[in-house]
């Protein structure tokens, strides 16, 4: 067996009950070590202490060392330890890392400290000459260990990465490593994402081109490092038998393309191929006119790694960021991270929120008569503008009400270039910019129930709102007939007029957020994007005749079934979403079986032409679904795209997996 | 112009190349034993039924003017032979009963049609027209087909070639590529299996490779039927014999229109589906005798 079959392997056999054993051990006792330690280096003492503690294992298959032991947690143990929990869901400045080391990242926040003298910056700056020492000291220890087993590259590599700027492609993938890895298992939480990968990578390429190293061999490290980002979250979901460690089910994006895709990015593409696994995640920043050989590579990508590939329409996304009046440079840079979200490359503290839209939607319904669509459509803005404005305000009280441990310093700071630039802690909600992305779950549901409102309350006046009212109350008790009525009226997603409502309901959201009173360096960005648990359907029945527990629609996609004139038709109705107001959410489409790359180029080209914002593809049936929730150890390598990310279908719950099976699947 | 359509489906990628719309006429004069659309046969509008979907709601009774709809013991009974085809209980919204075939007009054919011509500008696809056999309504695919170039569309017809001379020859001018089906090489076999004999086929197919018109050989392989090394040996020679033959594509029979049978009260041929390994046979066979690609659909 290859090495990189057996480090796929390892992967496989990981147990997803188990914790990362070492760091629970050491943190539960480092905690009480620790109680009556309440110095501002408090962080960087206990991470010090951790790193020194921790084993530094190496196995035959590893092609970059950095690796956490796991285990079933001991009895009783309280797991994961939450001590030095980090933010996650960013992209870290690995450009500044593998061109300054941390050595020079050090040397930058040590220098703004000096030179803006506050207290804070100051702790700021002692916390992180702690971390790195410490980072240093855990690279060394590895190096040794790569020593003694005669990994001469890997060694001579960590006795230099991370402190000191990375001098090949072999220790620039090294540098990176150690650090996701620590922040990700380490410190702990997910979806940490790695930038645009092959901008900053493809100096470290074109040096390893120029000295002799072939495709094959840079295709073969690639993979061996795109294998090991499936270590950090094995095969646990978001929501099933959540594997007891911070970074679990987290979602590993490697951008690329942008203004620029160069060669390296089309390497980028064979490599995670080659590697075919759930993780990396290829976030695809397609810019209009991009270069036929990127554009060939990339669709010949999507239609292998389906579920692991997805496409973001950089044009439009550039021109929101200019439009809310971020300059140009740093918005050409824009990223995104786990679950679609969007991120300002390396620059921005980023929060989320998911706006619980249908709820407020019948709430509103339930506390005024209206007597038609446009009086419900601006009471609704004014309750979302409410509700986002009020989970803002909750953020920025959290920012002052962090625990002691991490008040002033978390290891996230190193890496982002406002913080570090500056010496300022990331989560005190000071940054340069502070993103929120806030989230519209169930657009094609509200759409689709201001349409049937329209219709039968205030255009044919077959109800009288009140009934209507008392109907949806009723959790439609015995009115079958008008529920299969109902589901049977043209909906969003067939290219129609009745597109019109869900268009509009975009526009209320947008329009709320665009409502906020937002401090100058906050940057809220909207976009239709779900991600539920078990019982989020809860919320009582919607005028589209959709009784309470049943699911809303998807993301950006119509409801379940709806949509019945086939895919062109989908993209047509989506594309009259205002989009060009978003920069965030995604949708994803079910083939039933495989699609050409040419048809795959045409489909996303066309789509983004008109205006879409994003394509994300699965290619499965519903046959084979079937069989795997049946089968189940047949299916160990089979994954689905959901949300924002892919998921083996296996390791989802019954509900989900039933709910991906009645997703309408195209054929092409 | 109007005609009559039984369906427009957007996003087809079988159907010549590119992202296409298809439109598929009704009515066809051939009466092929493995036909996989029977609902293209008659040139009317027809009622399907369902049973299996069927929910025995009752309300198709009420709606129904002939009383071809009952209801004995709490379950739907449908007698095809008092319908009257008016068509009022497909209003019932439920899943049983389809009207297949409609009247449209050949304006509001193109009008769906070039709802997605992004998508064909940048794929290469453009319209295909299917069937039933698209010749059977001749002046109806003459507009239409006259409309689409006029809109700068890629035309297609996918066509058994049962027509005539004239007609052929007019319609080509307008017609970029033809799907033309080939079904069996023997004249006599041929007309055991859809009714005619192959010679007007034949002659329809030369004229055309003679105008140097494109045109891609669809072959159905039948079990039991066409399955034959004669009739194989006769696609390769055919291919090679005309230049304008771009290639192959074999079609083995599936059977995705059983339920449509059913739906009708028409009667299906029993034929056996073919495994992989006898379409990957079917296909060495083929590529063996000829110099044409052979494309497996």
């Amino acid at each position: 067996m290859s090495k990189l079959d057996r480090l796929k392997e390892l992967v496989f056999e990981s147990d997803n009950e188990a914790c990362f054993i070492e760091r629970e051990r050491i943190l539960n006792r480092l905690e009480t070590e620790f109680s009556d330690y309440n110095e501002p280096d408090r962080y960087a003492r206990i991470f010090s202490e951790l790193m020194s503690e921790v084993s530094v294992p190496i196995y035959d298959c590893d092609y970059f060392a950095g690796r956490v032991p796991e285990a079933e947690p001991d009895q009783g143990m309280n797991a994961p330890n939450r001590l030095l929990c980090s933010t996650g869901h960013m992209n870290f400045d690995y450009e500044t890392l593998l061109n300054s080391g941390l050595k020079g990242i050090l040397a930058s926040i040590k220098h703004s400290a000096e030179e803006k003298g506050d207290t804070q910056s100051k702790i700021f700056a002692m916390n992180a000459e702690i971390v790195v020492e410490a980072i240093r000291n855990y690279a060394a220890r590895y190096s040794a260990e790569a020593k003694r087993l005669g990994r001469m590259e890997m060694a001579k590599a960590l006795e230099v990465v991370p402190y000191e700027p990375a001098y090949d492609f072999y220790s620039a993938l090294q540098s990176i490593w150690i650090i996701h890895m620590i922040a990700s298992c380490y410190v702990g939480n997910r979806d940490y994402a790695f930038g645009r990968f092959d901008e900053y990578m493809h100096p470290f390429y074109t040096h390893a081109k120029e000295n002799g190293m072939s495709n094959d061999k840079i295709c073969e490290l690639l993979s061996g490092f795109f294998i090991k980002t499936n270590e950090i979250c094995g095969r646990g979901t978001w929501n099933y038998k959540e594997k007891p460690v911070l970074c679990q089910a987290s979602k590993q994006y490697i951008n690329i393309g942008g203004e620029t895709p160069n060669e390296f990015s089309r390497v980028v593409l064979k490599a995670a191929v080659m590697n075919n696994m759930a993780q990396p995640q290829i976030t695809v920043l397609l810019k209009s006119n991009a270069d036929e050989v990127f554009l060939e590579e990339v669709f010949k990508a999507m239609s292998v790694l389906t579920d692991k590939l997805h496409v973001y329409n950089y044009n439009l996304v550039l021109n929101t960021l200019l439009k809310k009046g971020i300059p140009y440079n740093v918005a050409k840079e824009f990223t995104y991270s786990a679950c679609c979200t969007f991120d300002l490359n390396y620059h921005s503290y980023r929060l989320e929120y998911f706006v619980p839209v249908l709820q407020l939607f019948l709430k509103i319904l339930k506390e005024n008569e209206y007597s038609n669509i446009d009086d419900i459509k601006r009471a609704l803005k004014t309750a979302i503008r409410d509700d986002i404005q009020s989970d803002i305000s909750e953020k920025e009280c959290s920012f002052s009400d962090m625990e002691f441990a991490r008040k002033y310093f978390v290891l996230d700071g190193l890496f982002l270039t406002d913080t570090a630039e500056e010496s300022r802690y990331p989560c005190d909600g000071n940054s340069k910019y502070v993103v929120f992305n806030v989230f519209c779950p169930g657009i094609a549901t509200l759409g689709d129930s201001l349409m049937v409102l329209d219709k039968l309350v205030f255009r044919e006046k077959r109800y009288t709102y009140a009934d209507f009212i008392g109907i949806l109350d009723s959790n439609f008790e015995n009115k079958d007939e008008l529920c299969c009525e109902i589901k049977s009226y043209t909906k969003f997603g067939n290219d129609t007029d009745m597109d019109e409502y869900t268009a509009e309901a975009g526009k209320v959201f947008l329009d709320a957020v665009d409502m906020l009173d937002l401090k100058d360096n906050y940057y809220v960005i909207g976009g239709f994007y779900s991600l539920e648990r078990e019982n989020v359907w809860k919320v009582g029945a919607t005028p589209d005749g959709r009784k309470d527990g049943e699911v809303f629609s998807e993301n950006q996609s119509p409801t379940y079934g709806a949509d019945k004139n086939g895919i062109t038709a989908l993209l047509k109705s989506l594309s009259k979403l205002p989009f060009d107001r978003t920069a965030t959410g995604g949708l994803n489409i079910t083939f039933s079986r495989s699609v050409s790359p040419e048809i795959l180029k045409a489909l996303t080209i066309s789509y983004f032409e008109l205006g879409g914002l994003h394509i994300g593809i699965s290619v499965v049936n519903s046959e084979e679904l079937k069989d795997a929730m049946k089968n189940p150890d047949r299916y160990k390598s089979l994954t689905v795209r959901m949300y924002g990310f892919s998921e083996y279908f296996i390791s989802l719950p019954k509900w989900q997996q039933i709910a991906i099976i009645n997703r309408t699947q195209y054929k092409a | 112009m109007n005609g009559t359509v039984f369906n427009i489906q957007r996003f087809c990628v079988n159907d010549g190349p590119g992202i296409r719309t298809t439109v598929f006429l009704k009515g066809c004069p051939l009466k092929c034993v493995w036909c996989h659309n029977p609902e293209s046969h008659k040139a009317e509008p027809e009622l399907m039924f369902y049973k299996n979907k069927c929910v025995n709601c009752g309300r198709c009774v009420v709606m129904c003017k002939s009383g071809c709809h009952s209801l004995c013991n709490s379950s739907h009974i449908f007698d095809r032979h008092k319908c009257i085809k008016c068509f009022e209980c497909t209003k019932t919204n439920c899943n049983a009963l389809e009207k297949v075939g409609h009247e449209i007009s050949s304006d509001d054919i193109i009008t769906e049609v070039m709802k997605d011509k992004i998508f064909y500008d940048n794929s290469g696809g453009g319209i295909t027209v299917s069937g039933g056999e698209p010749l059977f309504q001749f002046d109806f695919l003459l507009d239409i087909l006259k409309k689409a170039k006029a809109h700068g569309l890629h035309t297609i017809i996918e066509t058994c070639g049962f027509t005539t001379q004239i007609r052929i020859k007019q319609i080509s001018e307008y017609v970029d590529l033809f799907l033309f089906d080939y079904k069996e090489t023997d004249a006599k076999l041929h007309k055991e299996f859809t009714g005619f004999d192959n010679i007007i086929i034949l002659n329809n197919l030369k004229t055309l490779n003679s105008m140097g018109k494109s045109i891609i050989l669809r072959c159905p392989i039948i079990p039991g039927y066409n399955d034959r090394e004669e009739h194989f040996n006769g696609i390769a020679n055919i291919a090679d014999s005309m230049e304008n033959i771009v290639h192959i594509e074999i079609e083995p029979y599936h059977s995705l229109g059983s339920a449509k049978y059913d739906s009708l009260g028409m009667n299906e041929r029993k034929i056996t589906l073919p495994d992989e390994n006898d379409k990957k046979i079917w296909l060495a066979k083929i590529c063996a005798g000829t110099r044409k690609k052979v494309l497996l659909a």
